[in-house]
């Protein structure tokens, strides 16, 4: 069920959601590797504007902890979309959870609130670890 | 929303690449063509991650060049709609304002502003709420949610609405 969510938004099934941390890493890499194998390299400006607005929304910086808010997340059932805006949004509440991402107001996967409370305290604390 | 995603590009090579850099020059030519486009389908191609498979060039007869059909990763940026994101404001009139996320812009009309806000010319254009408690300024960040979306050929630019619970200033400009 969650996967049909992504299918109607993106029409593919191969994606991957990022979340702004991970890209904001991703770039920062790219640009360094680029700019070491070529000292003439200039990003184009869709990249510098996206790098900047990653930057300034990552949450971390530090890599391990974004591997691990990927598994914490994955493991809870919750589809690409849903893992994406949790991640970006530092959601901190079920009830913000369930209006600002309407696709988890579900009460098969999240009987009451305390499992989806469960889940966002679990994420706040690898956000506040750097 | 970010995301990474496979794509296929048909890529023309001319026969004097045809050496040991040939990859090397395949995988420039992608870049430079794809990197920085606005896709309809896919949205905003951040950059190219890197070249998956090239396949076996099949040469076109006449003219000598290879034509290779490329599957590649990528960062791509699509919007959509009822999604919740940050933005930073960029400009504000009485009309609403406009902010950007990265390389989207988003435009919030006054309509889907909640009423508390005024429009306030004092020092210079902002929305505020009568406490002064809130203000959207340039470079105050804030939550919105995208209502709509417009995509033509090279561009995507959006819509957006903070006229609900958990959306508005997130924080004042840095």
């Amino acid at each position: 069920m969650p996967a049909k969510v992504d299918d109607e938004v993106l029409g593919d099934k191969d994606i991957k959601v990022l979340t702004i941390s991970e890209v904001a890493c991703l770039i920062d890499e790219y640009v360094k590797g680029t700019q070491q194998r070529d000292a003439d390299y200039q990003p184009n400006p869709m990249l510098v504007k996206a790098a900047e607005y990653a930057s300034r929304f990552a949450t971390n910086k530090n890599r391990d902890t974004l591997q691990k808010i990927r598994e914490v997340i994955a493991h809870n059932q919750l589809s690409e979309l849903e893992l994406g805006l949790v991640a970006n949004l530092s959601i901190e509440t079920a009830d913000e959870a369930r209006k600002l991402v309407p696709t988890l107001d579900d009460r098969d996967r999240f009987p009451d609130d305390a499992t989806l409370d469960a889940l966002l305290k679990e994420l706040a604390t690898y956000r506040e670890f750097e | 929303m970010f995301y990474l995603i496979e794509l296929y590009k048909e890529l023309e090579v001319h026969p004097r690449f045809f050496g040991p850099k040939l990859r090397e020059e395949i995988e420039r030519r992608l870049r430079q063509e794809v990197e920085g486009t606005c896709n309809g389908r896919y949205g905003f191609i951040l950059s190219v991650m890197g070249v998956l498979d090239t396949g076996k060039g099949l040469i076109r007869e006449g003219s000598g060049s290879a034509v290779f059909n490329l599957k590649y990763k990528c960062i791509c940026m699509k919007p959509f709609k009822g999604q919740v994101m940050d933005v930073v404001v960029t400009s504000v009139n009485k009309m609403g304002f406009f902010a950007e996320a990265g390389p989207l812009q988003v435009f919030v009309s006054n309509h889907l502003i909640p009423e508390g806000f005024e429009f306030n010319t004092a020092h210079e254009p902002c929305y505020q709420t009568a406490d002064g408690e809130q203000k959207i300024v340039p470079g105050s960040e804030v939550r919105l949610r995208i209502v709509g979306t417009r995509v033509d050929a090279s561009d995507i630019f959006a819509v957006g609405s903070i006229k609900e619970d958990y959306l508005g200033v997130v924080s004042a400009p840095l």
